[in-house]
């Protein structure tokens, strides 16, 4: 159950991606996985790779890796996201093109850069160990589970950034144009929103927060891969479509809901069924409430 | 057409020839700037030649691509029984994403669906069942089990909105996936081996039944078309062809002794033949399809679901039929890949596939059937020939996997600079770029004369 928590949040953390760029732009973005994905790489670049860090680290020391790897994994995935925008949402944008375009530029992005990181020169195909900068130790025990000190960080992490992205949203100025450009997009161009500047920012919001995701997926399963992003990134959608895509509570409930599926589907069941199970339950979702749990809409 | 002004009724003929026959500036705007007019003109000629020509276009086609396996190198066969495997898949998304506008990210899974079931009614090595079917009988079960996954698929998930279903397709693969790799009745991952071949084999007596009845469409064909255009010798001409082509195909086939026909691994091109075949018949069904009711309800509903319903067209229904059609069409290039490889597994239907056979669609042209299989060509085809060829990597990327990176990077740029593809026709066009080309007044009128 505590696994599931635990899934759970990292799913609702990418989860958030969607959602931020589905509320704005109403386009599932394909490419977010790979974003994600980015994310986990780019922590084994500069902490395994640059720095060289393998040895546990203690105190003082560990924290301030903790918070380096995260900003920069989470830098690095929103830089991605950002040029994403630029370079492909962008132009089609002005072209006005259909949606399916868009869709299908997402679906070619993703493509693209889990590909290119699959190359030698980058990732390879092989599985890399993430860094082993932090020592694991059995924490706490919790409804008589035990859990480790990199499982407790993964959902406190998760946790923290909800609260802070909820408050981000809801009471800031930026937070209140992406609301507007969310409901409408030209009638907020109309009332002196920089709309262009708006969407980047969710883009570098969400990309962000998949970093961050990429970072304590690779901490918590120790490993990094091209295609590490696949499999969590269609999960997180479908989180973000069980809580209500476009809806920021509903990323962190419908993560959470879908960790805790999941996981209960893994002892009820069997392993090699979850997968299955998990895309049975987007699916009943869907025709049973195509907005999902909490509806959708960035304003709700 | 109906813009046209009356009190110009010549204007108004020629306006109608330029909308109905298809030139060179449709396709290529910018070749067609390039060449003096002489050529331009006799490119032009030859298209409108080639628009007339009508379903005999398909028949030369089929013959054409037929003959590509006696000029090539044997052993790249290979290559090409894949390429043309592909695109009889890519024909069959074609109508799913290009025509009804569904983007389908799970369009092998149907492929394994055929397959797998081919696999289960012929295999023999293993006692699954009591009884082993022979592949032709195993043939149609595979298409309509593949049909009907599509509607199960299908029923609950197109009523959804369109942005869904690209993910519900894409879990819809994992899932088959997975059942194939967890399912003890078709082994697991290890897969299904010994399916056989088919083969078959015509006695004289039913050649020369066959033939005959060739021969008397031939003459039927003939006299329906002497009937309508006996004073046109051109249109006399180009509508005898079919007749004429049939009559060959039943003389040739009264001529010969009998035909038997094995197919084996080592020699792909009779699989080619098959593919070939399969492709003209679904290049018919398909221009048959979008020339119907159903084929202007899809369009209506890619353009706009919501309008396309006010004006009473059935959307779930119409969405349904593409979709089965697509499911069905994969299904039976499942078929065709289990009988020829004779042994399958979930590892042979990876997700990428489906990803792949997308790339080929847009590359191609969306809701362009050449398109489509000029897509595939240089999806699955090009990377090959140049590994054949001796190229390890093209520009850094390893040929084999850098190219879903290159592909990736492709799709973007076609849907930013081309979006109609390789094959667009000015009316594609002014579909998906609903900016300054299309309030061009020349191309509107002529997207008008078209509809």
């Amino acid at each position: 159950l505590v696994t599931g928590l635990i899934l759970g949040s990292i799913y609702a953390l990418i989860a958030l991606g969607y959602t931020m760029v589905y509320g704005v732009l109403k386009l599932i973005n394909f490419a977010h996985d790979s974003i994600f994905m980015i994310g986990a790489a780019s922590a084994f670049y500069i902490l395994g790779t640059w720095l060289s860090i393998t040895e546990p680290k203690a105190g003082i020391v560990l924290l301030g890796i903790l918070a380096f790897g995260l900003l920069a994994s989470g830098l690095s995935s929103a830089g991605a996201a950002v040029l994403l925008e630029r370079f492909a949402y962008r132009p089609l944008r002005r072209r006005g093109a259909a949606r399916l375009a868009f869709l299908i530029a997402a679906v070619g992005a993703s493509f693209f850069i889990t590909y290119l990181f699959q190359q030698e020169f980058l990732l390879g195909t092989r599985e890399h160990n993430f860094p082993a900068f932090m020592a694991t130790s059995k924490a706490l025990t919790i409804l008589g589970a035990q859990v480790n000190n990199r499982r407790v960080l993964a959902v406190l992490a998760a946790v923290a950034l909800f609260v802070f992205l909820d408050f981000f949203v809801r009471k800031t100025r930026t937070g209140r144009s992406i609301r507007a450009v969310a409901q409408d997009i030209d009638a907020s161009r109309l009332m002196g929103v920089n709309v262009d500047r708006v969407i980047v920012t969710t883009f570098f919001v969400g990309g962000f927060f998949g970093g961050i995701a990429g970072f304590l997926y690779g901490l918590v399963f120790s490993k990094v891969a091209w295609n590490l992003g696949f499999i969590p990134g269609i999960k997180a959608f479908t989180a973000a479509v069980l809580g209500g895509i476009g809806n920021i509570r509903g990323a962190l409930l419908g993560g959470l809901a879908l960790g805790l599926i999941e996981n209960l589907s893994t002892l009820c069941v069997g392993t090699e069924w979850k997968n299955p199970i998990a895309f049975g339950v987007l699916v009943l979702v869907l025709v049973f409430r195509p907005t999902g749990i909490l509806g959708e809409g960035l304003s709700g | 057409m109906s813009k046209a002004p009356e009190s110009a009724p010549v204007a108004e003929t020629k306006a109608e020839r330029a909308v109905t026959t298809p030139r060179l500036e449709d396709y290529a705007p910018g070749l067609a700037r390039v060449l003096p007019g002489g050529a331009r003109d006799a490119v032009d000629a030859v298209f409108a030649f080639w628009s007339r020509l009508g379903f005999t276009r398909l028949v030369i086609v089929g013959a054409l691509l037929m003959s590509i396996a006696w000029f090539i190198d044997p052993s790249k066969d290979e290559i090409l029984v894949r390429t043309g495997f592909f695109a009889l898949a890519a024909l069959g998304l074609n109508v799913v994403v290009g025509l009804a506008g569904l983007l389908d990210l799970g369009y092998i899974a149907f492929m394994m669906i055929g397959a797998y079931t081919t696999a289960f009614l012929t295999e023999s090595t293993t006692t699954m069942h009591p009884f082993t079917a022979s592949p032709w009988i195993a043939l149609p079960f595979a298409v309509l089990a593949a049909m009907l996954a599509g509607l199960i698929l299908g029923t609950p998930t197109l009523r959804l909105r369109g942005d869904y279903l690209a993910i519900v397709t894409l879990g819809f693969h994992e899932i088959i996936l997975q059942v194939g790799k967890n399912l003890a009745v078709v082994n697991q991952s290890r897969g299904v081996v010994g399916i056989p071949h088919p083969d078959f084999h015509l006695e004289k007596g039913t050649l020369v039944i066959i033939g005959v009845a060739l021969l008397a469409l031939a003459a039927w064909l003939a006299y329906l078309v002497w009937r309508r255009a006996r004073d046109r010798v051109s249109d006399l001409v180009i509508g005898l062809l079919p007749a004429i082509i049939t009559g060959a195909l039943g003389i040739f086939l009264l001529l010969k002794d009998g035909v038997t026909q094995e197919f084996n691994v080592l020699r792909p091109q009779e699989y080619w033949y098959i593919i070939v075949v399969f492709i003209v018949i679904g290049l018919f069904v398909i221009q048959r399809l979008k020339d119907s009711r159903i084929g202007r309800a899809w369009e209506a509903i890619r353009e706009d679901e919501v309008a396309a319903a006010a004006m009473g067209i059935p959307v779930v229904r119409m969405k349904l039929y593409a979709f089965m059609i697509g499911a069905s069409t994969s299904g039976l290039a499942g078929w065709i890949l289990a009988v020829k490889v004779g042994f399958i597994n979930p590892n042979t239907f990876p997700l990428l596939l489906s990803i792949l056979t997308l790339c080929a669609v847009v590359l191609g042209g969306v809701g362009s059937s050449l398109g489509a299989l000029i897509g595939a060509a240089v999806v699955f085809g090009m990377p090959e020939l140049l590994r054949d060829l001796g190229f390890e990597k093209v520009l850094g990327f390893d040929v084999e996997t850098g190219r879903i990176a290159i592909f990736g990077a492709l799709l973007i740029i076609t849907m930013i600079f081309r979006p109609g593809g390789l094959v667009s026709s000015a009316r594609r066009r002014a579909e998906l770029v609903s900016g300054a080309d299309s309030s061009d007044e020349a191309l509107a009128t002529r997207v008008a004369g078209e509809v």
